[in-house]
C-alpha cells in the first residue's frame, strides 16, 4: 500500500483490534492518510472462535484465531459486499508466525469464494514504509497517542477515588483525538499541533482526577506478544485483573514495535556490510523522524508520566537483552520482551508478567531465559501467562504473583 | 479460646481443620484427628477431619461440614469459616466467611506448623506446586518468596493418577502399594498426561502387568513434577511433601529417587492433604489487622448456551437377524482396544450372531480370553470357525495368540464394517465415518467404497470416549444408563472450550463450581466431544451425505444428537455401533476366505497356556533398555515391547521388496563420512588439494582441542560442514551419542519451558556432551539457510535460532558457560558472511584469519559434496521408480525428524523393512525453483516442504508422509499450505516423547492400506 495513492478505491477497510480500545484511533489515522473508510472489526466474542475454527487445525496461535474469526464476522454481515470491502492486516517476514496470518487469511477467503478481496498488508522489512511517509507518520502518531493515553490511564485508574472517572476521560480523549484526525481542515504539521494541544489538555484533566496513592500497589511490568498483550479480549482482561488484585500494571505499548522495525532495518544493513546504502540512510531518517514525533507528543504531558518513562532508544532494550540473547538471534518480540523486562526492573517494577498466546514460540524462548535474567536482576519475579481463549484460574495466579511482587518490593525496600 | 475453622475445597477432596485448645478439640471433635504438630510457641492445637470426596455437589459437603462444626461447638463458641481452594469465593458468598488464596493458605499452614521448612512440594488433585516460604511464628508471619505451579499441564498431579488407576480397575488408595510390588517399571512419557496415557495403554497391550504400569506411572508423575517444577533446585537441606498424592507410597518413593533425597530430606507431615485447610483455620492467628484479600471482579465472559439436544436428525439402523440360528460355520472378529475388547461372531453371510463388549481394564489377554469363553458357551459343539480377524491396538498380540487369519489396522476394519452396513441397510455407500473409541478418534472419507481420506487424532485424546467416561464419573453420572437421557433433557447445554482433555476437565470443574446444572453440563460435554472431534480430527475436511457415527461413543445418543445439531444434517448410527471394528475384522477374515478357502489358523477357544510361557527381560542392545516380553506359542517365540532393536523386530508384513537403495542409510553414511580426508585425497581437484595442504600446515600450528558438537537439530543436515570446519582448524570433533530413550528423557527434563520434542532432545545431547572431556561446546545459531529465491527470507524457526542461548541460560549449562561457542550464522548471506559470523566467536580456534577462511571454504565444499551425494542418489532413485513403474513414499519434514532414528522411532527403516516400500527423503528430490502455493513462506524448511509436496503433486506415484512435532509453530501453518500444494491427502505423523511405535505404525498401516500400497 502506498500513501501517495488511494488504495481503497471506495472500499470499506476493516482493521483488527490490535491496540485495544484505541484501535479506533488507528482507524481514524489511516482514514486521514489514505482517504476512504476504515473501520475496526466487530468486538471479539465466542462467535469469533467458532467462525475461525473450521478453517484452522487448532495448532495456530490465538491471535490468528481472533483476527481470522473477526474478519469472517464481517463476511457474515448482511450488507457485506466483497467488491466494496478490504481488510488491513500488517505482515512480517518472520521468523514468528504472525507473518503467516495474511497468507492463511487469503487462503480462507479463497475457500469462501471471495479470493479476490483486497487485503492490505504493510510489511516489517522496510520499517512499514510501504505505507508511505505520510501514512506511516499518521499511523505512528495514532500509536504514540494511544500508548500515552494508556499509560496515563493505567497510572491513574488503580488509585482513583471515584471509580470509572479515568476510563471515562480516556474514552472522551480518544473521541476528541479521532475527530482531529478526520477533520479535513487539519493536515501535516497542523494536525500534529492540534493533537499535541488536545493531548496536553487530556493530560491536565488526568492530573486533576482525585487519587489516593497512600496505599502502595505492587508495580507489574507487562511484556510479551504484542496482540495478546494489548488486546484485552485475548488476555481475558489481564490488566483489570492485576488492578483488581491490588497491583498497578505498566503495559509495554505498541510503539516499541514500530521503533524496533525502523531500528532493525538499520542494524541489519550494518550487519550485512551495507551501513552506507541508500536504504540504510532511509531507515536512519525514518527512525529519527519517529523519535522526534514521539518526543514532541510525549512532551505535551510534562511530568505526568515521569514515573513511567520510556527508554531513550529502542536499542537500549536490545543491549539489555544482549547478555542473554544477541539481537541477531532473538529476532522480534523475544529480544524485546527480555530487554523490556530488564528495563522495567531498573525503572522500578516489582514484578514482570509476560502475556503471550499458548504455544507462542517467542514466548517459550523468553520463558526459558527469564530465570537467568531474574537471577541477575535481584530475583525479580517474572512469570509467563499463556492464553488460548479457554480462560479460568487466572485470578488466583495473578493474585499469587502479586504476593511475590509485594515480597520482592519489601526486600527491595529493605536494601534501599 | 474460640476455635477457628478452615475448609479447603480441592478438586477431588474437601478437607477441613479446626484450631483451638487441644482438650476442647478432643472433646468436641472426637472423630477428627488431633495433630501433634502445633504452631511453635503456643498452646494452640489443630485437628483435621477425614477427607471427603468432592463428588458432584461440593456445596452439599461443605454445608455438612459447617453443620458438623456448628453442632459440635456451643453457640457463640465459633468463628466464621475461612475457605480456600477452587470454590472458596463461591462458598464464602454462599455460607458467609472469608475466602483466601490457597497457596497462601498452604504456605501459612506449613509455615506455622513447620517453621524450619523453606521448600514445600505439593501434589494435589489438580495442582502441583513448589513453594518457597519463610516463617516467623512468633509474629504469626509467613512470607511467600517464590512459587512454581504446574499451570496448564496436569501431568504431575493426583487427578491424573486417579484417572489411570480407575482405568486399570485399581482403587486410588492401592496405587502406592501395588507400584511398590513391581520389579520393573513400564516406561511412560513424563510431561504430558495425554501421551502418558497412550503409552500406558500400549504398555498394557504389550503385556506389562498393572503393578509395572502403576510403577511406571508413579515414576512418570515424579519425573514430570521434577521436570516442570523442581529442576535446578537443591532440596538436600530438607523439604516437605504435601497434598493428597503424598499419601501415595509409590509416588513418594519415585520422587525421592528422582530427586536423590532420603526420607529425612523429603519428609511427609502427619496430615499432608490438610495444610490448605490448616492454613485457613490459622489465617487470623496472631494477625492484628485482617490482611488485604484478593477479591476480584471477574469480567463476565460467559458464552451463550448451546441449543437443546434432539434426536430428530439421528437415524438408528435396526439390526438384521441372521437367517439361521445355528449355522455350521462362523467367522470371528476381535477388536482389542484401549478401553474395550469387542468380539463378534458372524454367520457365513456376514450376519451378526453374537457380539460382546467388554472392558479391557488393562488386561487385554485375559479380557480376550473372557470374551472367547463367553462366546464358546453360546456356540453349538462342532461348529466350524472358518476364519478369524483381529484389529485394535492389541491386534498383533492377540492375533498371534489366538492364531488370527487376518490382522488389520482399526481404520481398515471400521470402514469395511460400515461399508457393508450401509449397503445392507440403506442400499447406498457410506461416504463419511466418524469413529470415536476410547483413545482413538478417526475420520474416514470414502468414495464409491474406497477410502480416499482419513484422519486420526494426532497424539491428542480430546474428542474421544475416555474423556466423556472420566467426566461422567467425576460428575457421578452413569455413562451407560443415565448420561444420554440426562443430556437430552438439558435446556441450556453449557458451552465448554474446545481444548485438550486435561484442560477441559478443569473447565468442567469450574463450571460445576459456578453452579451449572448436571444436565446442562452433561449436554455440554456431549457438544464438547463433538467440537473437539470436528476441530482436531476432521479439521475442515469435507463431511458427506451418508455420515456414519460409530465406535463405543456412538452408544451415547446425546453425542449422536450433538453431531446432528452441530453439522445440521442427519447422522446414522449403525446397529452394534460399538463393535464395528470387530465386525469389520470378521468381514475381512470372511473376504480372505473367499479369495481361496483354506483352514483357519485359529488355535481354538482354549488358546495356548500363555502365562506359563511368558518371559520378561530387558534388551541390552542399546541404551533404550526396552522391557521385552517373550511369548512362546506352540514352540514359536514372539517378542513384544521392543522399541528399537534389530534383534527383536516385528516380522515382515509383506513379501514386497523395495527397488531403490536405502537413501536414509546413504544419507547417514554421507553425513558421518570424513569429508575432509576425501577432499584432501588424491582424487580431489588441484585447487582443493592446495587448500587442503595449506590447511594441514596451518592446523599444525594450533593446540588441538576437543570440540563438542551435539548431533541434534540442524546438525542432521550440516554435520559435514561443522565437522570439516572443526577438523580443518586442527581440532577434534566430539559428537554426542545417538538419540536414545534415556537421552531424550534427560533432554525433556533439562528443557526449561515447553519447546518441541527435537529441541528438548537437543538439550539431552548437550547434557551428554557436558559429561565428556571437552574443551569447547560448539552450539551454532543458524538464523537462515541458503535459498533458491532472494525475494523471501529463509529463516530457521525461532527455537532453532535461539537454542544455543536458551541452553546457555539453562541451569544445567550454567557451570559450563565459558566452554560454549555460540556463533550466530547467516547461511543465506553467502560464505563471506558465514566466515565473518564464525570469526567473531571462533577466532581463538584458528591459527590466523586466512586459516579460518580456508577452513570455512573447505567446510562448505564438504557440505556441498554431502548434498550432491543425496541429490544424485535421489535422481537415480526417481529414475528407477519411473522406469519400473513403481510407487514410493516421500517423507516430508525437517532433517532432525527425518534422519534421527531416536526421534522418528526408525520409521524410514520400518517402512522399508516391514512394508517393503521405496522411501525417499524430501532432500533427495530436485526441488530447485519448484513453485509453492504461499507468497510469504519465510521459513526455509517450510519452503522446502511445500516444494516437495508440489513436486509430488504432479507424480501420483509419490505418496507423502509428513513428520512433524507437537507444538511446532511453523508447521501449524505449513500443514495448511502443504494440503494445497500436494492436492491430495497425505499422512501427518506427530513425533513426541512417545516411547511406543504401536500408535505410529497403526497410522502408517492404515494410510498404506487406504492408498492400496499394502496387499
Amino acid at each position: 500500500m502506498s500513501g501517495r495513492k488511494r488504495p481503497l478505491d471506495g472500499r470499506i477497510c476493516y482493521i483488527p483490534r490490535i491496540i485495544n480500545r484505541s484501535s479506533r484511533l488507528l482507524a481514524a489515522a489511516l482514514e486521514a492518510a489514505f482517504g476512504g473508510t476504515f473501520r475496526i472489526v466487530p468486538e471479539s466474542d465466542e462467535h469469533t472462535t467458532l467462525l475461525a475454527a473450521p478453517h484452522l487445525n487448532g495448532d495456530e496461535c490465538y491471535p490468528q484465531v481472533l483476527t481470522l474469526g473477526d474478519f469472517l464476522k464481517v463476511l457474515e454481515s448482511p450488507d457485506f459486499d466483497p467488491a466494496r470491502t478490504a481488510f488491513f492486516l500488517p505482515t512480517s517476514s518472520g521468523p514468528c508466525r504472525f507473518g503467516q496470518y495474511g497468507e492463511l487469511l487469503k487462503q480462507v477467503l479463497a475457500e469462501r469464494g471471495v479470493g479476490n478481496m483486497q487485503v492490505l498488508s504493510p510489511g516489517f522489512d522496510d520499517g512499514y514504509l510501504g505505507m508511505g511517509w505520510k501514512g506511516l507518520r499518521y499511523v505512528w502518531w495514532s500509536i504514540i497517542l494511544s500508548d500515552l493515553l494508556e499509560r496515563l490511564l493505567l497510572h491513574t485508574r488503580p488509585y482513583e477515588v471515584h471509580p470509572g472517572q479515568s476510563d471515562a476521560l480516556y474514552e472522551e480523549s480518544l473521541d476528541v483525538l479521532c475527530a482531529l484526525f478526520t477533520d479535513p481542515a487539519l493536515d501535516g504539521r497542523g494536525l500534529l499541533r492540534a493533537l499535541r494541544r488536545t493531548l496536553a489538555a487530556s493530560g491536565e484533566r488526568f492530573g486533576a482526577i482525585p487519587v489516593d496513592r497512600l496505599r502502595p500497589r505492587p508495580l507489574i511490568g507487562v511484556v510479551g506478544e504484542i496482540f495478546c498483550r494489548l488486546n484485552s479480549f485475548s488476555n481475558d482482561q489481564a490488566v483489570r485483573r492485576i488492578e483488581a488484585a491490588g497491583g498497578e500494571a505498566w503495559m509495554t505499548g505498541f510503539s516499541e514495535w514500530l521503533l524496533y522495525a525502523a531500528a532493525w532495518d538499520r542494524i541489519e544493513r550494518r550487519e550485512a556490510g551495507r551501513a552506507f546504502s541508500p536504504g540504510a540512510w532511509r531507515s536512519a531518517l525514518l527512525e529519527a523522524l519517529l523519535r522526534r514525533d514521539e518526543h514532541r507528543l510525549s512532551r505535551a504531558l510534562g511530568e505526568l508520566l515521569a514515573a513511567r518513562p520510556e527508554p531513550g532508544r529502542v536499542t537500549e532494550l536490545l543491549e539489555l537483552a544482549r547478555p542473554y540473547l544477541p539481537p541477531q538471534a532473538g529476532l522480534g518480540e523475544t529480544v524485546l520482551s527480555l530487554g523490556r523486562a530488564a528495563y522495567l526492573q531498573r525503572a522500578g517494577a516489582d514484578g514482570i508478567l509476560d502475556i503471550s498466546p499458548f504455544g507462542c514460540m517467542n514466548g517459550i524462548v523468553s520463558q526459558a531465559i527469564y530465570p537467568a535474567l531474574s537471577r541477575d536482576y535481584g530475583g525479580i519475579p517474572i512469570r509467563t501467562l499463556y492464553y488460548d481463549g479457554s480462560g479460568g484460574g487466572r485470578d488466583e495466579e495473578i493474585a499469587l504473583f502479586l504476593e511475590l511482587a509485594a515480597a520482592y518490593r519489601r526486600k527491595k525496600g529493605k536494601k534501599d | 479460646m474460640i476455635p477457628t475453622f478452615g475448609i479447603d475445597i480441592g478438586s477431588t477432596g474437601i478437607k477441613a481443620a479446626v484450631a483451638g485448645n487441644a482438650s476442647a478439640l478432643e472433646r468436641h471433635f472426637p472423630a477428627w484427628r488431633l495433630l501433634s504438630e502445633r504452631p511453635a510457641g503456643s498452646d494452640l492445637a489443630v485437628a483435621v477431619a477425614p477427607v471427603r470426596p468432592s463428588g458432584g455437589n461440593p456445596y452439599a459437603i461443605v454445608a455438612e461440614l459447617i453443620e458438623e462444626v456448628a453442632g459440635a461447638l456451643p453457640p457463640g463458641g465459633r468463628s466464621a469459616p475461612v475457605f480456600t481452594g477452587i470454590g472458596a469465593r463461591a462458598c464464602a458468598e454462599r455460607f458467609g466467611g472469608l475466602a483466601v488464596n490457597d497457596a497462601r493458605a498452604l504456605a501459612r499452614g506449613i509455615g506455622l506448623l513447620h517453621p524450619h521448612i523453606a521448600h514445600v512440594l505439593e501434589m494435589g488433585g489438580a495442582r502441583a506446586r513448589l513453594l518457597n516460604i519463610a516463617a516467623d511464628p512468633r509474629q504469626g508471619e509467613v512470607l511467600l518468596h517464590d512459587y512454581r505451579a504446574n499451570g496448564d499441564c496436569a501431568a504431575g498431579c493426583g487427578t491424573f493418577l486417579d484417572q489411570q488407576a480407575r482405568r486399570l480397575g485399581v482403587d486410588l488408595a492401592e496405587i502406592g502399594d501395588l507400584a511398590l510390588q513391581a520389579g520393573q517399571a513400564a516406561r511412560i512419557a513424563g510431561r504430558c498426561s495425554v501421551f502418558a496415557r497412550s503409552d500406558m495403554i500400549h504398555a498394557q497391550q504389550r503385556g506389562a502387568t498393572p503393578p509395572e504400569v502403576l510403577k511406571g506411572l508413579c515414576d512418570a508423575v515424579a519425573r514430570s513434577f521434577k521436570g516442570s517444577l523442581l529442576l535446578g533446585r537443591d532440596f538436600s537441606g530438607g523439604a516437605l511433601f504435601v497434598g493428597g498424592v503424598a499419601h501415595n507410597a509409590g509416588v513418594v518413593q519415585a520422587l525421592r529417587e528422582a530427586l536423590g533425597l532420603t526420607a529425612e530430606q523429603l519428609s511427609i507431615p502427619q496430615a499432608p492433604a490438610h495444610y490448605g485447610a490448616i492454613g485457613a483455620a490459622l489465617w487470623r492467628w496472631r494477625r492484628e489487622a485482617p490482611e488485604r484479600d484478593f477479591e476480584t471482579s471477574k469480567p463476565s465472559l460467559s458464552p451463550s448456551p448451546w441449543p437443546a439436544l434432539h434426536l430428530d436428525q439421528v437415524v438408528f439402523l435396526p439390526a438384521v437377524a441372521p437367517s439361521e440360528e445355528n449355522p455350521h460355520q462362523v467367522f470371528l472378529g476381535l477388536d482389542s482396544g484401549s478401553v474395550s475388547t469387542n468380539l463378534v461372531c458372524l454367520d457365513g453371510e456376514g450376519r451378526l450372531l453374537h457380539d460382546f463388549y467388554l472392558r479391557t481394564a488393562g488386561r487385554p489377554v485375559e479380557t480376550a480370553r473372557k470374551a472367547f469363553s463367553a462366546l464358546r458357551a453360546l456356540l453349538s459343539p462342532g461348529i466350524v470357525i472358518a476364519g478369524v480377524g483381529t484389529t485394535g491396538s492389541g491386534r498383533e498380540l492377540i492375533g498371534e495368540l489366538i492364531g488370527a487369519d487376518v490382522i488389520r489396522d482399526e481404520i481398515t476394519a471400521h470402514h469395511t464394517g460400515a461399508a457393508r452396513m450401509a449397503r445392507e441397510h440403506l442400499g447406498k455407500d457410506v461416504d463419511t465415518i466418524f469413529e470415536i473409541g476410547g483413545q482413538d478418534a478417526k475420520y474416514i472419507r470414502l468414495s464409491e467404497g474406497v477410502v480416499v481420506d482419513f484422519a486420526m487424532n494426532e497424539a491428542c485424546s480430546a474428542g474421544t470416549g475416555s474423556f466423556l467416561e472420566e467426566q461422567a464419573e467425576r460428575l457421578d453420572i452413569d455413562l451407560c444408563e443415565d448420561f444420554a437421557p440426562l443430556a437430552l433433557s438439558a435446556e441450556h447445554p453449557v458451552r465448554l472450550g474446545e481444548r485438550c482433555t486435561v484442560f477441559m476437565e478443569q473447565d468442567v470443574l469450574e463450571r460445576q463450581r459456578g453452579g451449572a446444572a448436571p444436565e446442562d453440563l452433561a449436554a455440554g460435554l456431549a457438544y464438547a466431544v463433538v467440537q473437539n472431534y470436528l476441530h482436531r480430527v476432521v479439521r475442515g475436511r469435507p463431511v458427506g451425505e451418508v455420515v456414519f457415527f460409530q465406535g463405543g461413543t456412538a452408544y451415547n445418543r446425546a453425542v449422536a444428537a450433538a453431531f446432528a445439531r452441530v453439522l445440521g444434517r442427519s447422522v446414522i448410527v449403525p446397529p452394534h455401533a460399538g463393535v464395528m471394528g470387530a465386525y469389520g475384522a470378521a468381514l475381512l477374515a470372511m473376504q480372505a476366505q473367499g479369495e481361496g478357502p483354506r483352514p483357519s489358523r485359529f488355535r481354538g477357544f482354549e488358546g495356548p497356556a500363555l502365562e506359563e510361557q511368558r518371559r520378561t527381560f530387558t534388551c541390552s542392545a542399546c541404551a533404550n533398555a526396552c522391557a521385552i516380553q517373550e511369548f512362546t506359542i506352540e514352540g514359536r517365540r514372539s517378542y513384544w515391547g521392543d522399541r528399537c532393536s534389530e534383534r527383536f523386530r516385528r516380522p515382515r508384513r509383506t513379501d514386497r521388496e523395495p527397488i531403490v537403495p536405502d537413501l536414509f542409510r546413504l544419507q547417514s553414511e554421507s553425513l558421518h563420512r570424513n569429508h575432509l580426508a576425501d577432499l584432501a585425497g588424491d582424487e580431489g581437484e588441484a585447487g582443493r588439494r592446495i587448500l587442503a595442504g595449506r590447511i594441514r600446515r596451518k592446523a599444525g600450528c594450533v593446540t588441538p582441542l576437543r570440540i563438542g558438537l551435539p548431533l541434534a537439530m540442524h546438525t542432521y543436515e550440516r554435520l559435514p560442514f561443522w565437522r570439516t570446519y572443526i577438523e580443518a582448524l586442527g581440532h577434534e570433533t566430539v559428537l554426542s551419542p545417538p538419540t536414545s530413550g534415556v537421552l531424550a528423557e534427560d533432554g525433556i527434563e533439562a528443557a526449561v519451558a515447553e519447546p518441541c520434542f527435537p529441541v528438548q532432545v537437543a538439550h539431552g545431547h548437550v547434557a551428554a556432551l557436558l559429561q565428556e572431556e571437552i574443551d569447547h561446546l560448539l552450539l551454532a545459531a543458524p538464523i537462515n539457510a541458503e535459498t533458491d529465491t532472494l525475494k523471501l527470507q529463509s529463516h530457521v524457526c525461532p527455537w532453532g535460532q535461539t537454542l544455543p542461548f536458551v541452553i546457555g541460560a539453562s541451569p544445567a549449562a550454567a557451570a559450563a558457560r565459558q566452554k560454549l561457542l555460540q556463533p550466530v550464522i547467516h547461511f543465506r548471506e553467502g560464505l563471506a558472511r558465514v566466515e565473518r559470523d564464525l570469526w567473531r566467536t571462533c577466532a581463538p580456534l584458528a591459527a590466523s584469519r586466512s586459516h579460518h577462511r580456508d577452513a570455512v571454504a573447505l567446510a562448505e565444499q564438504a557440505q556441498l559434496r554431502h548434498e550432491a551425494t543425496l541429490a544424485s542418489a535421489g535422481a537415480q532413485a526417481l529414475d528407477i521408480l519411473e522406469r519400473g513403474n513403481e510407487q514410493a513414499v516421500v517423507l516430508l519434514g525437517r532433517a532432525y525428524n527425518l534422519y534421527d532414528p531416536g526421534v522418528n522411532l526408525n520409521l524410514p527403516h520400518k517402512l522399508r523393512e516391514h512394508f517393503g516400500l521405496n522411501v525417499l527423503p524430501m532432500a533427495a528430490l530436485p526441488l530447485q525453483g519448484e513453485k509453492i502455493p504461499c507468497d510469504n513462506m519465510f521459513w526455509h524448511s517450510g519452503r522446502r516442504i511445500l516444494q516437495a509436496a508440489s513436486f509430488a503433486a504432479r507424480r501420483p506415484w509419490l505418496h507423502l508422509i509428513y513428520l512433524t512435532n507437537f507444538g511446532c509453530g511453523p508447521d501449524s501453518y505449513i500443514k495448511h499450505f502443504a494440503r494445497s500444494a500436494a492436492g491430495r491427502p497425505f499422512l501427518i505423523l506427530q513425533l513426541d516423547g512417545h516411547n511406543s511405535d504401536a500408535g505410529l505404525l497403526t497410522r502408517v498401516e492404515a494410510y498404506l492400506h487406504s492408498k492400496g500400497l499394502l496387499s
